[in-house]
């Protein structure tokens, strides 16, 4: 049956696989976990302990304040974002055109891009006060560099012989946004607004850690305040799962937006 | 047969479409060097014919369709110093002239645009309501129709090749200016494509400008091949193709007239060729 000329065939996991390796490894993980804090092994003040965790968790999703702390860190990503997204991309392609003004602000934009953006965050709570708009001036800061830089990016790498073409066969000038850079930079732009995401959740939970009245980095101060080290723990299970959520829907949209591909 | 396909074109070439007059083309590097692509050459492109340029690899063969194409283009590193003039149809050529197209070597096609909706493209430049019903008749025309639909990722390359040829019909231009269209394909691909574009120019004898490497090829479309010499690229030869219309790729190697005339153009090139690497040799030992 097996013949004298040799195959390689690579393992890809298939999809059931997948599956029930995370049904069987994050319980595993957590009964070992719980395990070695009974043992005494781990000391539950530090790490917790992932069923009592798990019971916090129940009880948080179960309150009625914890859809409200959602939706104002959501509001604060989504606004922030969005507006970031807007400016940055909006900006990208009007200095795209002015190169001396370009290569001009190059270095304040690198600056705010390597800066990280969370310490700017006391500056916007003495500027815009301690409620939701220091929180979306910290995502949009953050959105509105990284679409800046991924807009340069699109921009300088678009295939010139498109451009050319485009010329040889007189299109008017409008054209050459809507049919040559505009779909050129899509796919680079749900890239980098999945990239943002996570990096945006990241830092409106900790612009509200900073401080804050209301939102998740709020209830996750309560309770880091109070030594309830469960409690903490299931808030950022919450929070991986919104960024896990959100990237979904992001990448939903690419699937159908970008057939051609 | 020979006689009916010949005679028409005697009168309609009369006239000229391009112009081409003592034009010589230097770039500048901004770091002082300067290189002379083309030193002036003087030529013309009747109207109805197709005109084949020949030559070794960077002689300026490419530059000097560009010069006509009105693509020539300076940038942060070089500078371009353009002498003599360029005519079209007896006028100053001016840019994007709409009765010059343009088929490039590299995939031009728009990857999130359907096979029709390229093809289509430039009718919608030109504000054409009836766009998609005169994209899918070229295409049907050309048997692709059931390729309409299709993404450009979902054709092979020759196929993307017909599509791109097809674009540049819809524009429908006097003058075609044609820089190795079909030189990234594969030879059989290639010679489907030749057999198939002289189909096509044979209905409305279109003035046609063929930058190529591949003698066969120049010999197969040509009305006249024009050899150039190394850089600095001048004119060297001009061959006319006498071999008579219609022509295919097999029944050009069975005329008496096509070795000779391949001999012809082969010794010339080679010739330039040579010359070409070692100038090339000798120029970066001189630490140009």
């Amino acid at each position: 049956m097996t013949g004298g000329v040799p195959v390689d065939r690579y393992f890809v996991p298939s999809v059931r696989a997948q599956l029930i390796f995370h049904a069987l490894f994050i319980p595993a993980l957590f009964l070992v976990w719980d395990a070695l804090v009974r043992i005494g092994v781990l000391q539950a003040a530090i790490v917790g302990r992932p069923l009592l965790m798990l019971e916090q968790l129940w009880e948080i999703l179960t309150s009625r304040g914890t859809i409200d702390a959602l939706r104002v860190t959501l509001t604060e990503v989504v606004i922030g974002l969005v507006l970031g997204a807007l400016c940055g991309v909006a900006l990208g392609i009007v200095l795209s055109f002015l190169p001396l003004l370009r290569r001009g602000l190059d270095s304040l934009f690198l600056a705010l891009y390597t800066l990280p953006r969370v310490a700017l965050v006391p500056l916007f709570i003495v500027w815009f006060g301690l409620g939701m708009a220091s929180k979306v001036s910290a995502v949009f800061i953050h959105g509105f560099v990284l679409f800046l830089l991924g807009t340069y990016a699109t921009v300088d790498s678009v295939d010139r012989a498109l451009l050319r073409n485009f010329r040889m066969l007189g299109a008017p000038k409008r054209y050459y946004l809507t049919e040559i850079y505009a779909p050129w930079a899509a796919p680079n732009f749900f890239v980098v607004f999945r990239q943002a995401i996570g990096l945006a959740i990241g830092t409106a939970v900790v612009a509200e850690l900073i401080g804050s009245f209301e939102g998740v980095g709020y209830e996750i101060g309560l309770r880091i305040g109070a030594f309830d080290m469960n409690g903490t723990l299931a808030w950022v299970l919450i929070v991986a799962a919104l960024a896990v959520l959100l990237d979904r829907i992001a990448s939903y949209f690419e699937s159908r937006l970008l057939v051609w591909r | 047969m020979e006689m009916r396909v010949t005679e028409p074109r005697a009168t309609a070439a009369a006239g000229l479409a391009i112009e081409v007059k003592g034009l010589a083309i230097r770039f500048l590097s901004k770091r002082g060097g300067e290189v002379l692509a083309l030193q002036s050459t003087t030529f013309d492109v009747r109207i109805g014919e197709i005109l084949c340029i020949v030559g070794p690899s960077g002689c300026g063969k490419s530059t000097a369709l560009n010069a006509i194409a009105g693509l020539l283009a300076a940038d942060q590193n070089t500078d371009l110093d353009v002498d003599g003039e360029v005519r079209i149809f007896g006028e100053p050529m001016q840019r994007q002239d709409p009765r010059v197209g343009y088929v490039f070597q590299q995939d031009t096609l728009l990857p999130w645009r359907t096979a029709q909706q390229n093809v289509a493209l430039p009718l919608s430049f030109q504000g054409r309501t009836d766009r998609d019903q005169a994209a899918m008749e070229l295409l049907q025309r050309a048997g692709l129709g059931r390729f309409a639909e299709r993404y450009p990722k979902e054709l092979s390359g020759g196929m993307r090749k017909r599509i791109q040829l097809l674009q540049a019909l819809a524009h429908d231009p006097q003058i075609i200016l044609m820089d190795e269209s079909f030189g990234a394909l594969d030879t059989q691909t290639k010679t489907i494509m030749q057999n198939e574009f002289l189909r096509v120019w044979d209905r409305d004898r279109k003035t046609i400008v063929f930058v190529t490497h591949d003698l066969n090829e120049a010999i197969l479309l040509g009305d006249r091949v024009i050899c150039m010499t190394a850089r600095p690229g001048k004119i060297k030869l001009e061959v006319p193709i006498e071999i008579p219309r219609p022509r295919t790729s097999e029944s050009i190697v069975e005329h008496p007239a096509y070795s000779r005339l391949y001999s012809t153009l082969w010794s010339a090139v080679r010739e330039e060729a040579d010359r070409a690497i070692q100038c090339s040799t000798g120029e970066t030992g001189a630490g140009r």
